[in-house]
């Protein structure tokens, strides 16, 4: 293929039809301090449509030199076609760092849906060299972040928000992608629990067949997230069992009631009770810790009277699993 | 046949040594136009996993490892020593539940044609005087391929040489084509896995309706096979009294109970996985939103202990209306929910007991059974 080289203005660039365009963020501090220093180095590739130029990869630097106010700008113009052009964009910017997680949805967005090529050709030519796995389900998951805006993009980017946590965001409706990225950042949930959190919030909308938007308010989501009444964790704690609390409220009377049970049979200091799998069985787990002979013989005289305490015989009853 | 889809592969793979196999031969002879091909070893097979659409292939095997195993039971519930022959693993069927799209990693439909093997390993398992229940429907809908492989015309013609065991296919289609040329073996029992035709609707996709299911039952019953019916699992959607008290209605105006040799319950259970799977198989799925799940002992969730010992009631209460001395059993439930629904542990339950008694050869399948036939 014959490329040529050429210094244009940059008025002569097609700004407004950005198809091939994956780059984020969308420009890059040191690139900048580069181009401010030495100009633009590594010309961008285009493609001529009439008497202006049609940009096919080197977007950041474009953006760069608009930002600096550059007036012409070096090009290769090439006649290539978008998808040997985005092959040729995702060659170059692989070989220098991997693409994050905004990136690999954009360009799998633009495969699929601009360029329109089949799904099995992206899974099978396209995955591998973003280092995937070629599986269906790998697409199904990460197309979906480029959903979000590029201010919400901008927020985890910044934030340094984990790629698995980000993608997790594709099970969340997109009118409460702001609260659960203000949950991402603020209370900092770990993989599981932030899974746990969307998990319950889907389940209690589908249940009471109302919006993921509507359950969010109903349960002060935004105003738990941003109060500073208590520290992040605990913040992250209340809002859970609130969401178990509505999700489950036979199961959490059920555990409010034995832990007051628990709590009105005054156990001695060194013995905790549980009740492993709730009303699977009858059994009451008992863990003793003693100091000394004399602790356990301590404790052994108010175990003795604990058995005759009603609030036993209540905990029993209610682990058979009569919810009344 | 009535699917709403039918299943046809696109690429067929054979392993070396499975190629020359009677059982191959016989379904290579259906597939004269879909393209084959042949590799080494399973090993070399497993390298088409990551298939963009593996659910398309057919994996033929000469498979090396066990063909009969213990179904493993579960930790903490009753194991009721049935057994499990994985002859075909995977299905043509999308069911939410489903455990396989969590524990099949392999998503080819895979057949292990060394039946032989298979039955001299059933000759091994079995005991004299000792009833093994075994089926095929474990890993796989035992009937939904039948169209396609045939499976059951290699069973069927030689279940005779086994009388101590009792064979159940278990299905979700109305793949009976094969099983009516045959007159019934006594120790071959045709079960269907039922469900409202609303949560069929909602969650197995591409299941065969419940109606011609019970059509299917009808027509086996007429060539003297005893059949099966196993609600499991049952979905607490709001409704479900009503709806499981539909279909139970339905079920006995098809089949009389003295053609029924049981009918297990269980409600819906998984494994944290299996939901996250699930879920991202099906993002709109309501299913794990109803009833509230607790974890269990065998790291399972389960419907909350009340609202399922209700739900057994219930349901039972609906069968025993029918049929008061139906064989209801549980499949993986504790001792305790034994004792709360059905008052016994089930050896101490006179109806069920030939299920988990090793001795049962008159109350499962009478005379015929006893005559081998």
């Amino acid at each position: 293929m014959i490329c040529t080289f050429a210094v244009i203005s940059i008025k002569s660039l097609l700004q407004e039809h950005p198809l091939l365009c994956y780059s984020f963020p969308p420009t890059d501090p040191l690139l900048e301090t580069s181009i401010s220093e030495f100009g633009i180095m590594s010309p961008l590739l285009v493609r001529k449509s009439g008497d202006a130029y049609f940009v096919l990869s080197g977007f950041r630097r474009l953006n760069i030199a608009l930002k600096l106010n550059l007036k012409e700008i070096p090009v290769l113009i090439c006649d290539m076609d978008n998808v040997t052009a985005l092959r040729c964009s995702l060659s170059e910017n692989t070989s220098r760092r991997p693409l994050n997680i905004f990136e690999k949805a954009a360009l799998l967005d633009i495969l699929l849906n601009v360029l329109t090529l089949p799904e099995q050709t992206v899974i099978r030519d396209y995955l591998p060299l973003l280092g995937l796995n070629t599986h269906r389900s790998v697409v199904d998951k990460i197309v979906p972040v480029n959903k979000l805006s590029v201010q919400q993009k901008t927020s985890l980017y910044h934030a340094g928000i984990e790629e698995d946590k980000i993608l997790s965001l594709r099970l969340a409706d997109s009118d409460t992608y702001d609260t659960f990225i203000a949950l991402l950042i603020h209370l900092k949930p770990g993989i599981n629990k932030f899974n746990q959190i969307i998990e319950l919030v889907t389940e209690i909308s589908r249940r009471d067949k109302k919006s993921m938007r509507t359950i969010c308010d109903e349960l002060k989501f935004d105003e738990l997230i941003h109060s500073e009444d208590h520290p992040a964790s605990q913040r992250l704690n209340m809002l859970r069992m609130a969401l178990q609390d509505r999700r489950n409220p036979a199961v959490s009377a059920t555990e409010n009631y034995i832990s007051a049970k628990l709590h009105a049979l005054k156990l001695p200091a060194g013995v905790r009770l549980s009740t492993p799998n709730l009303c699977e069985n009858t059994n009451i787990t008992m863990d003793i810790s003693i100091k000394s002979p004399e602790s356990l013989k301590q404790i052994a005289e108010k175990l003795a009277v604990m058995s005759d305490n009603p609030a036993l015989s209540d905990i029993f009853n209610c682990l058979k699993g009569d919810l009344s | 046949m009535m699917h709403k889809t039918l299943y046809m592969p696109d690429r067929i793979i054979i392993e070396q040594s499975a190629l020359s196999l009677p059982y191959t031969q016989k379904i290579l002879g259906k597939f004269a136009n879909i393209p084959i091909e042949t590799v080494g070893r399973i090993h070399d097979i497993k390298k088409y996993s990551s298939n963009e659409s593996p659910e398309n292939v057919v994996l033929i095997t000469n498979y090396k490892g066990s063909l009969i195993k213990k179904c493993p039971g579960s930790s903490g519930v009753l194991c009721c020593n049935y057994y499990v022959a994985n002859l075909i693993n995977g299905c043509p069927f999308a069911c939410e539940y489903c455990i396989l799209q969590d524990y099949l990693n392999c998503g080819c439909v895979m057949v292990c044609s060394n039946i032989a093997t298979f039955f001299e390993e059933l000759r091994q398992v079995v005991k004299p005087g000792y009833i093994l229940r075994l089926g095929t429907g474990e890993l796989a809908d035992s009937l939904a391929f039948d169209y396609l492989f045939d499976l059951t015309d290699e069973l069927i013609p030689r279940m005779h040489e086994f009388p101590d065991v009792i064979l159940e296919l278990k299905t979700k289609s109305d793949c009976v084509k094969n099983i009516l040329k045959y007159d019934a073996p006594g120790n071959i029992v045709i079960a269907w896995s039922l469900n409202p035709q609303e949560l069929i609707d909602r969650y197995e996709h591409n299941a065969t309706p419940l109606r011609n299911r019970l059509n299917a039952a009808i027509s086996v019953v007429s060539k003297g096979y005893k059949t099966a019916f196993h609600f499991d699992p049952i979905i607490l959607v709001p409704g479900w009294e009503k709806l499981y008290k539909q279909v139970i209605d339905e079920l006995f105006a098809s089949v009389a109970p003295e053609h029924i040799s049981w009918i297990s319950l269980g409600g819906l259970r998984f494994m944290p996985s299996l939901k996250r799977v699930s879920m991202d198989r099906f993002p709109q799925t309501d299913m794990f939103s109803y009833g509230e799940f607790v974890m269990c002992k065998d790291g399972k969730f389960r419907y909350f202990y009340p609202m399922r010992r209700d739900m057994y009631r219930t349901v039972a209460g609906y069968i025993h209306e029918y049929y008061p001395s139906a064989p209801v059993y549980f499949c993986m439930e504790s001792p305790k929910m034994w004792n709360d629904v059905f008052g016994a542990l089930p050896t101490r339950i006179s109806d069920i007991s030939h299920v988990y008694d090793p001795y049962p050869y008159d109350a499962i399948c009478g005379t015929k059974f006893q005559d081998g036939n």
